[in-house]
């Protein structure tokens, strides 16, 4: 006999499958029986089979009548469970059983034996220790029944992924809000990062979506949006959509903090396409002592390279040009000293470390690396893993960095600057020239160098070019156009002559040059 | 006076010639030899042989830098050849067609252009889509004013 609903059950069948189950009241073993028919691949169960010793006077009671009213006992529940070569029943008091089982052992426990507060509460702490990161912890028959097991699942704080009927569902993991803030991407990308959160393995809590549009539109009037809202409900992952101030993303990213009522804050960009395990992968990286995790960010526009051996996560060599960590293709987890784009990160480390740079412009330029920067400065670690994978559009639509006053994106970047002279670093950038255009070119750009280097102030100049011969005795490194491709993807914003088109400009390519490079 | 000459763009992708090739140099090279000048022809190999007195193909860099400081001057079309030359603060005529030398020629040199209504509309596209015409450059009579002007002035010392 089982003695759940068909919702109930319906549910536990379609979990159980692939798990390792330890579960707290056996009784007559129909619930063992279920998961392991569903597919488990091992229930440990325990049950005291002795209602008579039971301390709590009402559990007692109920224990009694229950058991006296089904016939249960050990001999009969062995029976029921024999096909099971997989399924140890265990007797005993469970309080004194399972501190003695192997910590970290399941991936699921369900708790249906002692009914008062106190045996649930033990239950419960017992437990949490022998479940696997991520793992889920069941309870069941919270109902106005068992007062005792209400009250003690109200204390519990993990996050509660499912309720149906009476089964409650926690996860042993850090709570989540993920949290997009978005810019007239309503019908390119949003949708699409939408939907990579609604299929994680793991899904978070809570979605905010600050809007910033132009237009703003009511989402849930609109039909793709109703879908993705019905299937986030499916999924219960609670959303609300803020209208955003328009005052550029940190705001939105500071409001997040402010908003967000769980252990991480999931930062997103719109125009993300995420592999179904980040989440999980972020949350398993997330140790005591970690403030921030990141993982592989890679962009379609440029092919995905072995990590080059400059790109140490260090921020005083941030060279925007060369990219982050999270652009390239690594093993094993690196420490960084920022990060970029989207990560996980732990909302009190954000709060200690005094949050977002809120001086910064609309456009927010470096915003993250500050941010991420200021969490490490507070004492946690931050961390890149190269076990999960989003994919960067950066959708030349739309963006919440759409802005088109170039000057914010040189202002924030002066700001950044100082701060790191404040914090005692000396920035380093490498200043990056590539000449993928002819012979001429190079011998005009030659002279322009000269004035490069006299006010480049021991900056590191690295010259991407087609005819290297001609910089042969300049003190400057010298790299392939190929390896430049590479390294920072689409070279158009190199383009000499493209630039000179896009900016109207009608001077000789000497002074084109300097304008590109000097400015 | 020693004079380099550095006639042809690179070739379009079809094996055409550039846009920016000079139609008449046979001519102008017989005119300049008449008037006694000395004439290197550089290039690269392959490239069709002017009845220069000298020609060095395929000069490396430092070979080409001390080709041009041995030289008095040079003519060139709108090729490497006059940014090279301006790097190294080497005087020189430029023949330019449909190319605007306000964008590609040097202050430095002699810029010679028929007239801006030649100059192609959009000046940054791909030289190798552009056709060649003949008509947009200057006769060579013209370059033996400039040149005899030049060798007169003594300004290319």
């Amino acid at each position: 006999m089982i003695y759940m609903t068909l919702a109930e059950i319906a549910y536990l069948k379609d979990i159980a499958r692939g798990k390792r189950i330890l579960e707290i009241g056996t009784f007559d073993g129909g619930s063992a029986a279920l998961m392991l028919g569903a597919g488990a691949l091992k229930v440990t169960t325990i049950d005291l089979f002795n209602p008579d010793a039971l301390q709590n006077e009402d559990s007692r009671a109920e224990y009694q009548r229950k058991f006296q009213q089904y016939e249960i006992s050990e001999e009969k529940t062995r029976a029921n469970l024999i096909e099971y070569a997989n399924c140890n029943l265990i007797v005993g008091e469970s309080k004194e059983i399972v501190p003695c089982l192997k910590d970290g052992e399941y991936d699921m426990v369900l708790i249906d034996g002692d009914h008062s507060y106190e045996g649930v509460k033990a239950d419960c702490a017992n437990t949490l220790l022998k479940l696997k990161k991520n793992g889920l912890i069941l309870f069941h028959d919270n109902n106005q029944k068992f007062p005792g097991v209400m009250k003690a699942l109200q204390e519990v704080t993990l996050p509660k992924i499912a309720q149906v009927d009476s089964l409650t569902v926690f996860q042993k993991r850090l709570s989540v809000t993920a949290e997009i803030s978005t810019k007239d991407r309503y019908f390119s990308t949003l949708p699409m990062t939408i939907s990579g959160i609604i299929t994680q393995n793991i899904t978070p809590d809570k979605l905010l979506i600050f809007d910033d549009s132009e237009n703003v539109i009511d989402l849930r009037t609109v039909p793709i949006y109703q879908h993705l809202f019905r299937l986030l409900d499916m999924k219960g992952i609670r959303w609300e959509v803020v209208f955003g101030e328009k005052k550029g993303q940190t705001l939105n990213h500071q409001k997040a903090l402010r908003m967000a009522d769980t252990d991480c804050i999931w930062r997103l960009d719109d125009d993300l396409i995420l592999e179904s395990n980040v989440l999980e992968t972020l949350l398993d990286q997330m140790n005591d002592g970690v403030g921030a995790v990141g993982c592989c960010i890679w962009h379609p526009d440029r092919p995905v390279i072995d990590l080059p051996p400059h790109i140490n996560g260090k921020i005083n060599l941030l060279s925007i040009e060369y990219g982050a960590m999270e652009w390239f293709r690594f093993q094993g987890i690196r420490k960084v000293e920022h990060l970029y784009s989207s990560f996980l990160y732990r909302r009190q480390a954000a709060l200690e470390a005094g949050g977002y740079p809120m001086d910064l412009s609309f456009v927010g330029h470096h915003e993250e690396t500050i941010f991420s920067h200021k969490i490490m400065r507070a004492g946690y670690e931050l961390i890149v893993t190269p076990d999960a994978k989003m994919y960067h559009l950066r959708n030349p639509e739309g963006g919440i960095r759409s802005y088109q006053d170039q000057s914010l994106w040189q202002q924030d970047h002066e700001k950044f600057i100082r701060l790191l002279e404040e914090w005692g670093y000396k920035p380093q950038e490498d200043k990056i020239i590539v000449l993928d255009n002819g012979l001429g070119d190079h011998w005009v750009f030659k002279q322009v160098l000269q004035k490069i280097k006299a006010i480049s102030n021991g900056t590191k100049i690295i010259i991407a070019c087609c005819y290297p011969e001609v910089f042969a005795d300049d003190d400057v490194t010298i790299i392939s156009i190929a390896d430049a491709y590479n390294a920072f993807g689409n070279l158009d914003r190199y383009n000499l002559y493209k630039w000179c088109a896009e900016h109207d400009c009608h001077e000789s390519i000497e002074k084109a040059f300097e304008a590109m490079y000097l400015q | 006076m020693k004079i380099i000459i550095s006639p042809f763009s690179r070739k379009r992708p079809n094996g055409e010639c550039n846009a920016k090739d000079y139609p008449d140099w046979q001519s102008l090279v017989n005119l300049l030899r008449s008037d006694g000048h000395h004439l290197i022809q550089v290039g690269q190999s392959g490239e069709q042989q002017l009845p220069c007195q000298e020609i060095k193909f395929d000069l490396s860099i430092s070979e080409l830098r001390e080709v041009l400081l041995n030289s008095d001057t040079f003519i060139s079309v709108d090729n490497f050849f006059p940014h090279f030359a301006a790097y190294y603060n080497k005087r020189g005529i430029v023949i330019f067609g449909k190319s605007d030398p306000r964008i590609y020629g040097h202050e430095l040199h002699i810029n010679v252009l028929k007239s801006r209504n030649c100059l192609r509309l959009n000046q940054f596209d791909h030289w190798h889509s552009e056709p060649h015409d003949a008509e947009v450059f200057v006769k060579p009579f013209a370059i033996m004013n400039v040149i005899r002007d030049f060798d007169a002035s003594g300004d290319f010392q």
